[in-house]
């Protein structure tokens, strides 16, 4: 039996380990209801913030601040909904999010997986600098690096275009996806491309054919924490991108909270929209996540 | 590797690249090539969008500058400013905080996310479900978690209505200086663990199904299998939460903000400065007082204790981290 | 794991990796050089010099004769540069999509008149985060949003704004209709204009749940309140754990409170040389404050360990339109958030906020200026006069947002609209005469917020009722040595 077979979930999963006896059999019954009891406390427990948004988008401002449990809404009006749409341009907002989103964890998801190859399975002179040159950027605060950067990407005359938050994370993908996929890759057999190698196989060959399938389940992490951090960026959305119609979500729902002018039910109602995607993406992506992988198939 | 009598990994230390030793000169050559051409797009994108500002914001710490006119060299001034009497107070209470935050924040998220991501590898119907519904704390992101965490840790909110049944009467967390931190670090472990967790879970489905296999066979009970087997299997991933968590646990900046902004002046600390964490002092000398000398130099001695600390993780990784595929 | 060829080669590798960070180190510095003189180029070209700007306008005056572009439109182009413009203008937006709207009217109208112009309008939700990169730069927008509340005393410290005085001078433009304080208020240390101010945001707004104050048996207050009454009326209007009877709109209201008393923050409300937030009245100030929040009376921040916060953990506007809360402090902006957080659940109005002898309003005062950096002064001087004039003021007093500091605008537009409440004209004709507003010193964010705001918290959150004299001498010590302002 293959490997992601047994990986999706099948309740005879189980059996494939060991022998089972009658007592263990009763045994594990009991073990199995425990675990449906604690995953479906815990999975609601984490659900609540979410449930909770998704309710408070159909209620009015005020009972959106009550206390208290109450998850249900009054009723299931739209009212909130067709206020975002008539007074926002929430389409165009949706679809630079999406635009810029999309370019840029393509970008740092391949980037990354290549360069990590480099940083992880290849000896070089060189190599540790270059590595910790790349963690340092993760350490350094942000506001050090605010308004250098900024005056780079002005000069680049790349202001009120996308290009900044999409073109630098193409480049590498971040320190971050680089030392993430470095450690996926090191936890490999070495087996396989010791194996490879002798077979004369290139060492891109190696990346592309043996490690690149075998890190699924990495690649799918970064790509899904990469579209989250994107799809959830503030800072550099505001400002690298002034024109209020040509903005992304996080900052143009920002108006619905300013200073002068609060309207909770509306920015609820924008907000699960907005939350709506990367849901539906991590609900996809999380298959790919857990799918197990078949080393024999690849070790021959 | 394989696994051994009591089902425990063994590492087989092989002179792993006894062949390749005599061809060294030109095997390193080739290698050596091969991993500037994997490393080029970093190298090319930090040359170009990295090192720039990295340098500049380097040269900016001993110089005085509010962004008008030229930076004026001040030498270490702006280090020695960090020990001052109105300062050092102050940045030593930035640096209390952080510490509070950083050290109940890293073991709580790294634990509770391993004790998740091993719930979560269980084979059961309905899985995909209940993983999404452990990872949306992480998703929900954005103007709106302002109103989520008042609804949870307000006086009245689902946390003291819990802490109730136990006849536990909950401070108002965010606003009450004595809980003020312990809130934040609530919401870090909250919204911090889902990625953590993952990380975990994609560990535990790419490790060798063969070996895992040969364990249970072996007849080693589960809690065996675990220590011995999948964890240091694991350590890889286990060493990226650290380091990771470590630097973003001294780093927290966006969970004060936000708390900080529901209260006082932007950037302020509030409530009474319990949560002016380091970054959050160096945002508000650098954005609000236009001290960029300053700030700059807090931010670059920040940067070098959080590479301190990575490097001795590092160094102390050769212990403990397993690697298969080691290029050492 | 210990590679087994790790001796020898290791030391040999050691060296090879010391002659590559110098390698590196020396292509970073060619980098970074360049990079640091791009960005020595790109810092603002400091202000413009005013005379050249006016020097300009002097030519221009004198032959703009034939290249009048618009005959239709008599005088309105005068002396302007012709030629295609695309003027900008960044502000702070605050008022959500309702001002951002007004906004994008104002430009298109602006591009009417002057069809060579197009406006391009920069709505900003977090001021400081965008503006100092912006400025830093040289990419601000040619108009600058300037406010007393958000950066405003960095931004004249640096120089990012260029003097309207010029102009003001060559146009005989007439500053008459605006309150004097706020014109001097919004100079430089020379006395020209930097800022032509659009509104007044005073925080003497006491608006009040008339079910509540009926509910109660207390009588409405009107400006013949003194702070005595406010205080007794807050007691009387107070249900423990259940409803309070005053809120504060933000948690640093406590310094719009030490003003009402008279406190004076500095020796000078401009420019002064040393910090006086340690005197009688503001020590008053803030003990009666404390108490009233010690006893659970005011809904605030601030109170909260003492049972100051409504359901949900809320203050101010929230609170007072969940009904939680008999009166709210704060400015005319409110008006609208509670007619619609409310959901018309109560009747409200507005009263002044009562003074004592001497004491003044806390004011946050907005404006629009020149950057100094701009391309196109004159268009942006035109720009300014359009949206911040007597003419833009009334088109915004119509849509009932802001207050104009202007007197015949709020009688005509503010003081006839219908929306609530309808003592509004009162309230903010009171508020413009005696608003004050923060100094312009540099050293004033370091020196007063950075220690007032710990140091109040602190003591309001403490478990026992601080010495306030005490507390406040000792923070002006420390603000002496944070920032000192001689």
């Amino acid at each position: 039996m293959t490997l992601s077979d047994i990986s999706s979930d099948s309740s005879t999963a189980s059996t494939a380990i060991g022998p089972v006896t009658g007592g263990r059999r009763s045994w594990r019954t009991v073990r199995r209801i425990v675990l449906y009891v604690v995953l479906i406390g815990l999975s609601f427990l984490f659900a609540l913030p979410f449930l909770w948004q998704a309710s408070a988008s159909f209620k009015n401002s005020a009972q959106i601040l009550e206390p208290g449990l109450n998850l249900i809404p009054e009723s299931f009006k739209l009212d909130n909904y067709s206020r975002v749409f008539d007074s926002v341009p929430f389409d165009s907002w949706f679809y630079n999010s999406l635009f810029i989103t999309l370019l840029g964890t393509l970008g740092a998801t391949f980037s990354s997986a290549f360069c990590a190859y480099g940083f992880a399975i290849l000896r070089a002179r060189g190599s540790n600098i270059c590595f910790a040159l790349a963690l340092i950027t993760i350490f350094i605060p942000f506001e050090a690096l605010l308004i250098p950067e900024y005056i780079l990407f002005a000069q680049l005359g790349w202001l009120n275009t996308p290009l900044p938050l999409i073109i630098p994370w193409c480049f590498g993908g971040g320190a971050f996806n680089i030392f993430l996929m470095r450690q996926f890759y090191k936890g490999l057999p070495r087996e396989l491309i010791d194996a490879a190698r002798v077979d004369g196989a290139s060492e891109f060959r190696i990346f592309w054919r043996i490690m690149l399938p075998l890190t699924i389940p990495a690649l799918t992490v970064v790509a899904v924490f990469h579209f989250i951090f994107l799809w959830n960026d503030f800072l550099r959305p505001l400002i690298y991108l002034t024109d209020v119609n040509e903005t992304t979500l996080p900052v143009g729902l920002s108006g619905f909270l300013s200073r002068f002018s609060r309207q909770w039910a509306i920015l609820m109602a924008g907000s699960f929209m907005a939350l709506l995607p990367i849901v539906v993406l991590f609900a996809v992506a999380q298959r790919f996540i857990v799918k197990g992988i078949n080393l024999t198939g690849v070790r021959r | 590797m394989k696994i051994g009598e009591s089902g425990r990994l063994q590492v087989s230390r092989r002179p792993r690249s006894s062949p390749r030793r005599k061809r060294r000169g030109l095997q390193t050559r080739r290698e050596e090539r091969w991993f500037y051409f994997f490393i080029a797009p970093w190298l090319i994108g930090f040359i170009f969008f990295g090192l720039g500002p990295m340098l500049a914001s380097v040269g900016l710490a001993f110089t005085d500058y509010n962004l008008s006119g030229w930076p004026s060299f001040v030498g270490f001034d702006n280090f020695e400013r960090m020990v001052d009497p109105v300062q050092g107070p102050l940045l030593e209470k930035a640096i209390r905080n952080t510490l509070y935050i950083a050290l109940l924040v890293i073991p709580l998220q790294i634990l509770i996310g391993l004790g998740l991501a091993v719930l979560l590898s269980q084979q059961v119907r309905g899985m995909p479900l209940f993983r999404t519904a452990f990872y949306l704390p992480t998703v929900v992101s954005g103007v709106a978690t302002v109103v989520v965490w008042i609804w949870i840790l307000g006086s009245d909110g689902l946390l003291n209505q819990g802490l109730e049944l136990f006849g536990i009467d909950g401070p108002v967390w965010l606003r009450d200086p004595a809980t003020v931190k312990l809130g934040i670090v609530i919401i870090m472990v909250w919204g911090g663990t889902g990625g953590m967790m993952i990380i975990f879970l994609a560990g535990l489905q790419s490790m060798p199904r063969e070996l895992l296999e040969a364990a249970a066979v072996d007849g080693a009970s589960a809690v065996r299998r675990f220590w011995h087997v999948k964890l240091p299997l694991l350590t890889p991933q286990l060493f990226f939460n650290l380091v990771i968590g470590v630097a973003s646990g001294i780093g927290v900046f966006t969970e004060t903000y936000v708390v900080s902004s529901e209260t006082g002046p932007a950037g302020s600390g509030s409530p009474a400065n319990q949560t002016l964490t380091l970054v959050m002092y160096i945002y508000r000398q650098m954005l609000v007082n236009l001290q960029v000398g300053y700030a700059s130099a807090v931010a670059w001695v920040l940067t070098a204790a959080i590479a301190l600390l990575t490097a001795i993780q590092f160094w102390s990784s050769r212990r403990w981290v397993y690697y298969d595929n080691d290029n050492r | 794991m210990r590679h087994p060829d790790s001796g020898k080669t290791r030391r040999w590798r050691s060296r090879s990796l010391i002659a590559l960070v110098a390698i590196f180190a020396l292509v970073a510095a060619a980098c970074g050089d360049d990079d640091d003189d791009d960005e020595a180029s790109s810092a603002p070209a400091v202000t413009t010099t005013a005379a050249a700007a006016a020097a300009e306008m002097d030519d221009d005056d004198h032959g703009d004769d034939d290249d009048h572009a618009h005959d239709d439109e008599p005088d309105s182009d005068m002396g302007l540069p012709t030629g295609n413009v695309e003027l900008r203008m960044a502000y702070f937006n605050g008022g959500g999509q309702t001002q951002i709207d007004f906004r994008e009217e104002q430009a298109a109208d602006f591009n009417e008149m002057h069809p060579n112009v197009t406006v391009r309008m920069e709505p900003i939700p977090d001021w400081s985060t965008t503006i100092f990169p912006q400025i830093a730069a040289g990419t601000a927008a040619d108009v600058l949003w300037g406010g007393t509340d958000d950066g405003y005393t960095q931004m004249v410290a640096i120089n990012a704004f260029q003097s309207l005085q010029p102009f003001i001078d060559d146009e005989g433009f007439d500053l008459s209709p605006w309150p004097d304080n706020m014109i001097q208020h919004f100079s430089d240390a020379d006395g020209g204009s930097l800022i032509l101010p659009v509104s007044n945001l005073a925080f003497n707004f006491l608006y009040y749940n008339k079910n509540l104050f009926d509910a109660a048996g207390v009588d409405y207050p009107d400006a013949s309140w003194t702070v005595d009454d406010l205080i007794n009326a807050t007691r009387d209007l107070s249900i423990p754990d259940e409803q309070w009877g005053l809120s504060f709109a933000w948690g640093d209201l406590y310094q719009t409170w030490m003003r009402m008393y008279g406190c004076e923050f500095a020796n000078d409300a401009t420019y002064p040389s040393d910090y006086t937030y340690n005197g009688p009245a503001c020590v008053e100030a803030l003990t009666d404050l404390d108490e009233l929040a010690r006893n659970g009376y005011i809904n605030w921040e601030l109170g909260a360990k003492f049972g100051g916060l409504a359901p949900g953990d809320t203050a101010g506007e929230t609170a007072f339109s969940g009904g939680h809360t008999a009166m709210l402090l704060s400015g005319t902006w409110e008006a609208g958030s509670i007619s619609e957080n409310s959901g018309g659940a109560f009747e409200f109005d507005a009263a002044p906020a009562p003074l004592k002898q001497g004491g003044k309003i806390q004011g946050a005062a907005e404006g629009f200026g020149i950057y100094s950096g701009t391309d196109h002064p004159e268009w942006a001087w035109e720009l300014v006069k359009f949206v911040a004039g007597t003419e833009g003021q009334e088109r915004e007093a119509k849509l009932g947002l802001g207050t104009s500091p202007i007197e015949s605008i709020l009688d005509g537009a503010y003081c006839t609209s219908p929306a609530p409440p309808a003592n509004k004209c009162e309230v903010a004709k009171i508020g413009a005469a005696n608003t004050e507003w923060e100094p312009l010193t540099a050293a004033w964010g370091p020196g007063f917020w950075d220690v007032i705001t710990p140091a109040a918290e602190a003591a309001f959150l403490s478990d026992a009722a601080p010495n306030w004299q005490e507390v406040l001498d000792e923070a002006v010590d420390l603000s002496r040595m944070a920032g000192p302002l001689s």
